[in-house]
């Protein structure tokens, strides 16, 4: 795999003329790529191999063992007109989106910015917060679901003391108007622990700023708006993209959780998407619903690369 | 030349029998209490046949039905599984699971209890063999019914009965229930179950159509409903989210009077109320007279999945562990086999009666055209029973979209 470079001549000699082989800058792309072929043989295989094939499935009726005859749009058509099952698992994904990822952002930052003060026992606080990071599973969904017992659980014990009204109290995952809420402060608890990228950014904002704009007569506050949101703008906009992919592709909480329910007000897309692959073996139709979900979530990306040219100050560029 | 031909096929069949073959089971029993006794059938098995041996992979309970399904998909899966009892047919229509009735299973039909035998029957020919079922009664505090004034040895028979019962032994604190008599969605027991229980079917014979919204279905879930109605759904939901489980038990700790559950839970009150004073009898029918799917029950298969590299053997250990192993596996598990004469070696009280309420327990299947309609299902339930929704409303929903899954399944 060494290609077909020639050793470089000695220095003393007039070089000469190469109509074969490589130069320096083709040695370095070929070593580059052999470097990462690890990594492109494993995507190959193992993800764009997967996709297109699942890009094929969605064009036919699938079901992994007895038939996989092409049919056509018909998946996409029936997703699009006839599945009111699809239309409530999107809107229910959009809706956790909507609220955990700029709630989750405003968490993680907050906490960056506590943990950023020079106070006694900051190392302490920054390890505590970082443990939803390391403390994951079913074990802390049972936790949670503890949490959010209606009866038992600590907050609804916590709302009684403070005087709500037993009959008043949610009954979070046994309320279709309270499972998606409850779902979402859940995930407050796993950004908080993200607070790391904010706060690497936070360190990287150089001082004499703030010293400048103090001298100005800015107020705190002031001072968080106009200096340090825009120059961690890059995290937050990788932030967000992230956490776009990732609440749109939300499921296996509620899979454990509440199985989609109470009334489909749970039913994300990922787990719609299981639902139909593995139960119904319906391969085909959630082929077509995943690149119908990749496609949304392209669109959203692209939305949000177009506008981050307003807000997203990159450090040396000149506008 | 007979004499010939004769000493050569001994040879090979010599030959053939040296060499041993090692089969894959796979089992969702990895705990504690299951491991042992599993660990003792293989063993049972592979001393007596030193030329099949096979080797037990432990696969948990929620992974091993996509497992299994991937594996078959990769060609290469194992030779015998242990899988969810309703789904066979399923597995039977999509070409997963092997068709037995070619290598011989007709022969053992009479082995087993009909409705078991049925579950793995598709389109006349058997795809699985019954290893443990169950079958759910109705459990009572004779206590508590002592203590409102009910006959202990008098449990309710009828729809009726267990209603009236039920208001005798509601209590109340204030505004909230610290006990409810009975409540038919608590415990282990669902509509579709509640629905054959009073005779009707939410399915056509055959599987192939929803029936939803027949009077039989629209009646339960009324009854379903209005029992809510009357202790308050929201009551009945948030008095459900304070059940805990082991000695937190409802029925253990006297939050309900009486509960619908399987079979075994006469070893779970053993295990953590040995002095609870109770009964354990047969559902309550509308009309207080037992038919075929008075109880219900679920359970697993053993099936051949499609492509082991064994299939005869396998079947071979099938039919033994189906059989023989499932007699230890009742000794010392108390689960209910699907083999009669395994049902038969354990003689506890629990044990007879769940072996007398077989002829009244309807094992069902799920469609193979809408395996997941439990789920569309369950929510027209919620929406009823918690929402206020019309019952046939609800009901018609979800036949809409099952039969949408049904259409595009065909």
């Amino acid at each position: 795999m060494r290609g077909t470079a020639t050793s470089s001549p000695p220095l003393s000699r007039p070089a000469l003329p190469r109509r074969r082989g490589l130069n320096g800058r083709q040695r370095e792309a070929l070593w580059g790529y052999l470097f990462i072929a690890p990594w492109l043989l494993g995507f190959l295989c193992f993800v764009l191999g997967p996709m297109l094939f699942s890009l094929y499935a969605s064009f036919t009726n699938y079901d992994i063992t007895s038939r996989f005859d092409w049919v056509g749009v018909q998946n996409y058509v029936r997703l699009l007109t006839e599945d009111t099952r699809f239309w409530r698992a999107l809107g229910n994904t959009a809706y956790y989106a909507a609220f955990a990822v700029p709630l989750g952002i405003a968490t993680g930052l907050l906490i960056a910015v506590l943990l950023n003060q020079e106070v006694r026992g900051q190392r302490f606080f920054r390890t505590i917060f970082f443990l939803p990071k390391v403390l994951t599973g079913v074990a802390v969904l049972l936790l949670w679901l503890w949490v959010f017992n209606p009866q038992v659980g600590l907050i609804n014990t916590g709302l009684y003391r403070l005087g709500v009204d037993e009959n008043n109290l949610p009954l979070w995952f046994g309320d279709p108007a309270w499972s998606k809420p409850a779902l979402i402060i859940m995930s407050m608890w796993t950004a908080a622990g993200s607070f790391m990228f904010y706060l690497a950014a936070l360190r990287g904002v150089p001082r004499d700023l703030y010293e400048s704009a103090q001298i100005d007569g800015a107020s705190p506050v002031r001072q968080f708006w106009a200096v340090t949101v825009p120059l961690i703008s890059p995290v937050i906009f990788f932030k967000i993209i992230t956490g776009i992919a990732g609440a749109m592709q939300f499921w296996s909480e509620s899979l454990i959780l509440t199985k989609g329910g109470p009334s489909d007000s749970t039913l994300f897309y990922g787990l719609y998407i299981w639902q139909t692959a593995f139960t119904d073996l319906r391969m085909g139709y959630a082929s077509a619903m995943a690149w119908i979900l990749l496609l949304i979530t392209l669109l959203i990306t692209g939305v949000q690369l177009w506008l981050s040219k307003r807000w997203v100050h990159y450090e040396g560029e000149v506008r | 030349m007979k004499k010939t031909l004769f000493l050569l096929t001994v040879a090979l069949l010599g030959q053939a029998g040296a060499q041993a073959v090692t089969l894959d089971l796979w089992a969702h029993w990895g705990s504690e209490q299951r491991r042992p006794t599993i660990n003792r059938i293989i063993e049972t098995w592979n001393k007596k046949n030193p030329n099949i041996q096979v080797k037990y992979t432990f696969v948990p309970f929620d992974q091993l039905p996509t497992k299994t399904l991937a594996a078959v998909a990769a060609k290469s899966p194992p030779d015998v599984v242990v899988i969810d009892i309703r789904t066979t047919p399923l597995r039977a229509a999509k070409n997963q699971a092997s068709n037995l009735s070619r290598l011989g299973a007709e022969s053992l039909r009479a082995q087993f209890y009909p409705n078991l035998w049925a579950t793995a029957t598709y389109k006349g020919d058997q795809y699985g063999l019954p290893f443990v079922t169950d079958t759910r009664f109705l459990y009572y505090n004779k206590d508590l019914f002592r203590e409102v004034g009910l006959n202990p040895n008098k449990p309710p028979k009828t729809w009726e009965e267990l209603d009236a019962y039920a208001r005798k032994l509601d209590r109340k604190t204030g505004p909230v229930y610290s006990r409810i008599g009975f409540h038919p969605l608590y415990g282990n027991f669902g509509l579709e179950s509640w629905v054959a229980n009073a005779g009707g079917s939410i399915w056509n014979e055959d599987l192939t159509a929803p029936r939803f919204t027949n009077p039989t279905a629209v009646r339960t879930l009324g009854w379903l409903k209005d029992w809510t109605d009357r202790l308050g759904a929201r009551n009945v939901q948030a008095f459900r989210s304070s059940f805990g489980s082991g000695a937190q038990d409802p029925f253990i700790t006297g939050k309900l009077g009486m509960i619908a559950d399987i079979g075994g839970y006469a070893a779970t009150l053993k295990r953590y109320a040995p002095n609870l004073n109770y009964g354990m009898v047969r559902m309550p029918t509308p009309t207080g007279q037992p038919g075929p799917g008075t109880s219900s029950g679920g359970g697993f298969n053993l099936e051949v999945p499609v492509g082991s590299k064994h299939p005869k053997e396998a079947y071979a250990f099938a039919r033994w562990m189906a059989t023989e192993g499932a007699r230890i596996w009742a000794v010392e598990q108390n689960d209910f086999p699907g083999a009669k004469n395994a049902s038969l070696s354990v003689t506890t009280p629990a044990f007879r009666l769940m072996s007398a309420n077989m002829k009244y327990t309807l094992v069902s299947s799920a469609p193979p055209l809408a395996p997941g309609y439990a789920s569309l299902l369950e929510k027209s339930v919620e929406d009823a029973v918690y929402r206020g929704q019309d019952a046939r409303q609800a009901l018609e929903e979800a036949q809409t979209q099952v039969q949408r899954v049904i259409d595009s399944n065909k």
